[in-house]
């Protein structure tokens, strides 16, 4: 599966990344605020939804990264382990007792844009070196888990962006 | 201005060299997806990039400065705009259909957020819309794809070309397909998303919705039309395209005749417009009878130029005077010909090669068409064509006629040079095209269709 995705159609990964970056600049609009980070959730927790999040979320962590780093041998892969990590990141906020209020907005468009910065630095050297988008083999690995774990990073600070974007915009009605 | 000097070096290779294609990490199709530049994809990325410059330095006099950090309007504006403007090209240069969906996708994302742009409840309304339509739509193309690949193992044009030969379950991909484009060109009846979006959005991505990214969608249906199914799987298909658009035309004019707005009325005439531009599936593949791509491929071009600049340039006219005069109703256009009169000539060019006035591009694209029509024995679409002059010159008039009339004495803004001037470089590539149209008319018809595979491509 990663073969496929970041290989022989890394140029439809990479588009792929800029439709979800795309998706964060449109809650973004729409929410029309820099402070998505600071809504809070929508209700009070239970005391024993807090307690439970606080035991599961650290699994959920561990699963996310398993997903990505045993992707380079069998199923898993980028978006599947971030789709997990942005899920503990939601239930530790909807938990209420700590949100990721430290993310900075500048820091955390940042970090949802590096995926596609990544590909384009690739896609720059490769056409430099005369094949676009193809890896030699020595460095094909290295590239890959580096675009692998960007990929991850973004996606996951995307759809917690998108999440709490819509929250957001809830708020303000 | 680097995609601009790019489009020009490709410009200049397809023209040295004939059809460029690579093939993205060395994986030749069905594997990877390989990238083409042939006459077409040259002529759309040329377009893209002239119209694509005015807008971007008619949006800098547009938008105020961002600040530094946080969120702001000219902050989103820029990256989306670069997104689309992006999407657009690999929209226009891909020979994978699904890689084609991905790049439909990122210029739908885009431009949907670009109309909520201004935050007020008429364009996240409109944006809403527009995005649900097209999910709708994404998903109808992605089951005529589904079945394409089901049955020929390839997403590669040029492969499916050579493999798709009829059949019940083709003709279903191609009515999913074709309606799922239908909606993102915003082909009558799959328009009702475009008149409120296009009008209520900020008047440089009017410009870029309007000139541009309507465009993405009408070549990839040009493109499967001609180039995947040129047989056009049965007869009846192409011609029922055909009468679609011509209603189309109609109804979009008759429309633009009765709104009282400005952006309105330009925007209902790009509903119209549309419905002449796809009159090029019926006269390339008339169904029946021998497919005349190649001549349909080159009328296909130069519309896109003539409705690519006219619709952004009178966008970015309607911006302008927006500006002025505090809005965009009709009655407060009054005097803007003696005031802004840059505006008023960018105005002039831009609607007559909207119109198709001869020396125009507008007039090459039309002579284009009916030619090819002629060619195929379909001399009925060369009268829809003609249709299209009269109905446009209506409407163009209707916007004409109170910007001649005397001020009327509402209090008035001064115009920027830049807002002014921008429009009218945009109205004056329809009239250069139109005086030199040859080389034009030569690149468009470089390549062609399928015979991408074969030798005399440079890889």
């Amino acid at each position: 599966v990663t073969a496929v995705l970041l290989s022989y159609r890394a140029f439809d990964t990479w588009l792929e990344v800029v439709v979800i970056l795309a998706a964060v600049m449109a809650v973004l609009v729409v929410t029309q605020r820099a402070d998505v980070w600071d809504v809070s959730a929508p209700r009070e927790p239970h005391p024993l939804q807090a307690r439970y999040v606080h035991l599961l979320a650290p699994l959920l962590v561990v699963v996310g990264i398993y997903l990505v780093a045993q992707s380079t041998s069998t199923v898993g892969g980028a978006f599947q382990g971030a789709a997990v990590l942005a899920g503990a990141a939601l239930l530790v906020w909807l938990s209420g007792d700590s949100s990721p209020r430290g993310l900075r907005f500048d820091l955390s468009t940042a970090l949802a844009s590096a995926a596609h910065l990544t590909f384009l630095a690739v896609a720059v050297l490769t056409a430099v070196a005369g094949r676009p988008l193809a890896y030699r083999g020595d460095v094909a690995t290295a590239v890959i888990v580096a675009v692998e774990v960007t990929v991850t990073v973004s996606v996951a600070v995307s759809l917690a962006l998108v999440s709490l974007g819509a929250r957001a915009s809830w708020e303000e009605d | 201005v680097a995609s601009a000097i790019a489009a020009g070096w490709a410009v200049a290779r397809v023209r040295a060299h004939g059809t460029l294609v690579v093939a993205l990490g060395d994986w030749p199709a069905p594997l990877g997806i390989e990238l083409r530049v042939d006459g077409l994809s040259a002529v759309l990325l040329a377009t893209t990039a002239v119209v694509g410059l005015v807008v971007s330095a008619f949006s800098v006099g547009w938008f105020p400065p961002p600040p530094r950090t946080g969120w702001s309007p000219a902050g989103s504006f820029w990256p989306l705009w670069l997104l689309v403007w992006g999407g657009l090209q690999a929209t226009f240069v891909t020979t994978d259909l699904f890689n084609t969906f991905v790049t439909l996708e990122l210029v739908t994302m885009g431009s949907v957020a670009l109309v909520a742009l201004p935050g007020g409840t008429r364009q996240v309304q409109a944006a809403l819309r527009y995005f649900l339509a097209a999910l709708v739509t994404s998903a109808a193309y992605l089951g005529g794809l589904a079945l394409l690949y089901g049955a020929h193992s390839t997403m590669s044009m040029p492969l499916l070309a050579e493999r798709v030969h009829g059949g019940t379950s083709m003709t279903v991909a191609l009515v999913l397909i074709t309606g799922g484009l239908a909606l993102k060109t915003a082909l009558f009846p799959f328009h009702f998303w475009l008149p409120e979006a296009h009008g209520s959005a900020p008047s440089p991505v009017s410009a870029v919705l309007s000139g541009l990214v309507i465009k993405a969608g009408f070549v990839v249906t040009v493109r499967v039309w001609l180039e995947v199914f040129p047989d056009g799987v049965v007869p009846v298909a192409s011609q029922s395209v055909g009468v679609v658009a011509v209603v189309a035309l109609l109804w979009g004019a008759w429309r633009a005749l009765r709104e009282e707005r400005m952006k309105m009325v330009i925007a209902w005439s790009t509903v119209s417009q549309v419905g002449l531009l796809l009159l090029v599936v019926p006269v390339g593949v008339p169904g029946g009878v021998e497919p005349a791509t190649g001549p349909a491929l080159a009328a296909a071009g130069l519309l896109v130029v003539a409705h690519g600049s006219a619709k952004a340039s009178l966008f970015l006219t309607a911006g302008a005077l927006h500006r002025r005069a505090g809005g965009d109703e009709l009655r407060l256009l009054a005097g803007a010909a003696r005031d802004v009169p840059l505006l008023a000539v960018g105005f002039a060019l831009a609607g007559a090669s909207l119109i198709g006035l001869p020396r125009t591009a507008g007039y090459v694209g039309k002579s284009l068409l009916s030619g090819a029509g002629s060619d195929t024995g379909q001399w009925w679409w060369a009268w829809a064509i003609d249709l299209t002059a009269v109905v446009t010159a209506l409407y163009v008039l209707r916007l004409a006629w109170p910007m001649v009339r005397r001020s009327t004495g509402s209090p008035t803004e001064p115009v920027s040079p830049t807002l002014q001037v921008a429009p009218l470089l945009l109205g004056a590539v329809g009239l250069l095209v139109g005086l030199w149209p040859g080389w034009l008319e030569e690149l468009a018809g470089i390549g062609g269709v399928v015979d991408t595979a074969m030798s005399g491509t440079e890889r």
